[in-house]
């Protein structure tokens, strides 16, 4: 089987995904949660289903507009109990960061509208500060940067800096896809996910480093008739079952999770299972052919400076 | 049995033994938890998984409302003073946040009035206040708001240097004292000295009124005579509820330090029939009236007849709590009801008991006996992933949980890489041992870079992350070494064991065709 065949192909794949996902990014915005963007969100409990304008209208006093607390549009959530197995229903308020007493003014005005709650209910405050927030989306983009950086020298190390720089493409790739989908669904963007996506760039770039250690080894063997890309479809076909069989049980034991998790858990599984499928396929498919096509464009170069001077001397 | 392979399969032993007492065992029996852990839980869980709250505390520099219409007198008379009529004038900030703003926003008539203004500099970068004990350093940047030119906006923010180097160390060690005295298990008071800033766990913690005694209570002590601060809550070296039989009624007991003591002596001396109000931070607590002159230090504050004796402890409460040598507001709050982190460690479980089993049937059903070799494998990495976290007081968090599922791929994802290559050293036409040999040394390679990579990420979250992620980071770490042991050593041990046993069979199983 020659799957460098299609090398083309699958490059032209993974460049539209790219771009489709930097599109996407750029229309339609990310949905920052209050992590990044500071705010407060209340995820009050309910006793059974409301919808959004109720909420609203209970929140609609007096004293709480007076107060500007730039209240978002409710979310409703239910999900299922895993001790009853019954419904269980509340509802997500997004504001502005709030001071304790405004926090109490909402809370008082929810339990007046949908009835007192105790403290088993479930009730949760997530509060931060603007300016910590800011902090927070910086340190995420420096830990995504930071991350790529020391893996392309690690790779550079180990292997060679072309490996290194076709690697990080098809991390750079992978984690566009994680930003395009999160885009392209509105899903909330947090810290959690940036622990997601920095799992996913550890595992897939755990991926690649197999198959470019099978190069590594089948260079050694390298006849002067094997072409770049003959290297790279043996390396890619000998290390596709292990890719497939790992991807597998790993994606197998996320679906899990994800299928029966708390809407917490779910955004965070359902992360890591794009990036697991995404991260398979870049490398095999992304980053052994950009290999390969680089390495035979730089074999084709004629190399006329370094024999003129071994024929100077 | 080969020297080596006895001496393996004894660690290997010992290791899952140490883990089964020290991390299985208290979790069913109760004495033994007392015993290795104070009878606490032996896996130690975040709070997104217990349940509780985190609080992060910064200093607050915003400027009292007080002194920033003092400050807003001084500024309309230097702007006034250039010939422009009087702006209008606004709080910068939000309301109802203990009283305090980021400064004063000016609504000029023109935008030219606004460039003159800035030009004349007469509105200075700093500024110092005064007002009886009371000085403080001001910090002022005046700039045009870009959205709408002819307003001024001036941030007033104190300068830091008003309060003492280790004000923040001293604010620390009183929350931490503070929260020790509420017998609150496994709760965490760290200093981050180059932000600034207090992180506060309090993991269990159900009410978020008992939570919220802490955070109210972190302003500052202080005490008014005729609104003007004579004299901080620093002083105060101790406050205590009783209840006094003369008076029939509730009272509470003040203790002054040496220099306060005195401080308090000429204040109650000079003012007697006064009324001495206290302060927490801009909210007052209560307003006594001086009856006596106080020399010892000693204080009683006498409530009004009927008061409960409960409400003269939580006056003293705040008291003693709220002499924090610094205000503090709380920017970073993050409450997990109890019951949803239990839903999510029960979930959790099933769902990763799940998986597990269906990593053990698939392995089984893709390399057979082999497989089933990788499975014990895997037993016994999560036993020791589990161990492990337990002896190292790792916290267990929601992605961390995800990490150790990750671990458990790593884990099988090494075998499976030895087991291709065992394979293809067999087809190679090698024997069993050799090809066994040279696939682990092959296998050995891959594994060390791929996982290298993946220890540098770990290392990254764990400088950069906060918190729930920073658990992450050590939980990825712990998962990815130990998966590297299970492969690397247990896995091969028990091959070189069965191969040792019985050659012929394994062979006949994995005699590879064609």
């Amino acid at each position: 089987m020659n799957v460098m065949k299609y090398k083309k192909l699958f490059l032209l794949i993974s460049v539209l995904a790219m771009v489709f996902s930097i599109v996407i990014w750029s229309v339609k915005g990310l949905n920052y949660g209050i992590d990044f963007t500071g705010g407060t969100d209340i995820r009050f409990p309910l006793a059974e289903k409301v919808t959004s304008t109720q909420v609203m209208a209970a929140l609609d006093t007096e004293e709480l507009r007076n107060l500007d607390l730039e209240v978002g549009p409710p979310q409703p959530y239910n999900y299922v109990d895993p001790q009853t197995g019954g419904q269980k229903y509340g509802v997500l308020i997004h504001t502005r960061f709030l001071n304790q007493q405004e926090e109490k003014l909402v809370i008082t005005a929810l339990e007046k509208a949908f009835g007192e709650i105790d403290e088993e209910s479930g009730l949760q405050v997530n509060q931060v500060e603007p300016v910590i927030g800011k902090e927070l989306l910086f340190n995420a983009f420096y830990a995504v940067v930071i991350s790529w950086v020391l893996i392309l020298i690690y790779i550079a190390f180990r292997f060679e800096f072309k490996s290194g720089v076709a690697g990080l493409l098809a991390l750079i790739h992978d984690v566009l896809w994680i930003i395009g989908v999160f885009a392209l669904l509105g899903k909330e963007v947090n810290l959690n996910l940036v622990a997601a996506v920095l799992t996913i760039i550890g595992y897939s770039i755990n991926d690649t480093i197999v198959i470019f250690d099978r190069i590594r080894e089948n260079l050694r063997f390298k006849k002067r008739t094997d072409s770049y890309e003959q290297i790279a479809n043996m390396a890619i076909l000998q290390s596709m079952r292990r890719s497939l069989n790992t991807s597998i049980t790993t994606v197998l034991a996320i679906l899990v999770l994800y299928l029966i998790g708390s809407p917490t858990i779910k955004d965070f599984m359902f992360a890591l299972l794009i990036g697991l499928t995404v991260g398979t396929y870049s490398s095999l498919f992304m980053a052994t052919p950009l290999w390969a096509l680089w390495k035979t464009a730089e074999e084709k170069k004629p190399r006329s400076a370094k024999v003129a001077t071994a024929t100077g001397k | 049995m080969r020297r080596d392979l006895q001496w393996k399969t004894w660690l290997i032993l010992v290791l899952v033994f140490i883990v089964v007492i020290y991390a299985v065992v208290p979790i069913f029996s109760p004495a033994l938890k007392q015993k290795f852990f104070k009878g606490q839980d032996p896996l130690r869980r975040g709070l997104d998984l217990k349940g509780g709250l985190e609080v992060i505390l910064a200093p607050d520099y915003r400027v009292e409302r007080r002194v920033l219409s003092e400050v807003q007198t001084h500024l309309l008379r230097a702007v006034t003073e250039l010939g422009i009529s009087e702006p209008t004038v606004n709080l910068m900030g939000q309301a109802n946040d203990n009283n305090r703003y980021e400064g004063l926003v000016f609504k000029f008539a023109t935008q030219d009035e606004v460039e003159r203004v800035l030009r004349a500099r007469v509105i200075k970068d700093k500024l110092t206040w005064k007002s009886g004990i009371e000085e403080k350093k001001l910090k002022l940047n005046a700039e045009a708001s870009p959205s709408e030119p002819t307003m001024l906006r001036v941030q007033i923010a104190e300068d830091p240097t008003n309060f003492p180097a280790d004000a923040l160390y001293q604010a620390k060690v009183i929350i931490a004292n503070r929260i020790n005295s509420t017998g609150l298990s496994e709760t965490v008071v760290r200093l981050d000295k180059n932000k600034e800033r207090i992180e506060v766990q309090l993991p269990g913690v159900k009410s978020q009124e008992e939570a919220e005694r802490l955070i109210k209570s972190t302003g500052r002590l202080n005490f008014r005579l005729n609104g003007k601060i004579v004299m901080f809550g620093t002083d105060l070296e101790d406050a205590q509820a009783g209840f006094s039989t003369n008076e029939g009624t509730s009272v509470i007991h003040l203790r002054f330090g040496k220099a306060g003591a005195k401080l308090f002596e000429k204040i109650t001396t000079d003012h007697v029939g006064e009324v001495l109000a206290i302060y927490l931070d801009e909210e007052e607590l209560m307003a006594p009236v001086i009856s006596e002159p106080i020399p010892s230090g000693n204080a009683q504050i006498t409530l009004g007849s009927g008061a409960a004796l409960q409400e003269a402890k939580d006056y003293a409460i705040l008291m003693k709590s709220g002499a924090l040598p610094i205000s503090l507001r709380s920017v970073l709050v993050t409450q997990v009801a109890p019951t949803l982190g239990t839903e999510t460690v029960r979930l959790s479980l099933v769902a990763g008991t799940a998986g597990i089993i269906l990593i053990l049937v698939f392995m089984i059903s893709f390399y057979g006996l082999m497989g089933l070799v990788a499975d014990l494998a895997l037993l016994i990495y999560t036993l020791l992933v589990v161990g492990s976290l337990v002896v190292f007081r790792g916290v267990l968090t929601l992605p961390g949980v995800a990490g150790l599922i990750l671990g458990i791929g790593m884990a099988v994802d090494a075998n499976i890489i030895i087991y291709e290559r065992i394979k293809d050293e067999m087809r190679a036409g090698k024997g069993i041992r050799s090809a066994l040999t040279a696939g682990f040394d092959r296998a050995y390679i891959t594994i060390l870079d791929s996982n290298v990579t993946t220890l540098i990420i770990a290392g990254v979250l764990s400088y950069f992350g906060t918190g729930a992620v920073k658990g992450f980071a050590v939980t990825l770490t712990i998962s990815i070494l130990v998966s590297m042991f299970s492969a690397l050593v247990v896995s091969r041990t028990l091959l070189e064991i069965w191969i040792n046993k019985s050659p012929d069979r394994f062979l006949t199983k994995y005699g590879v065709r064609g």
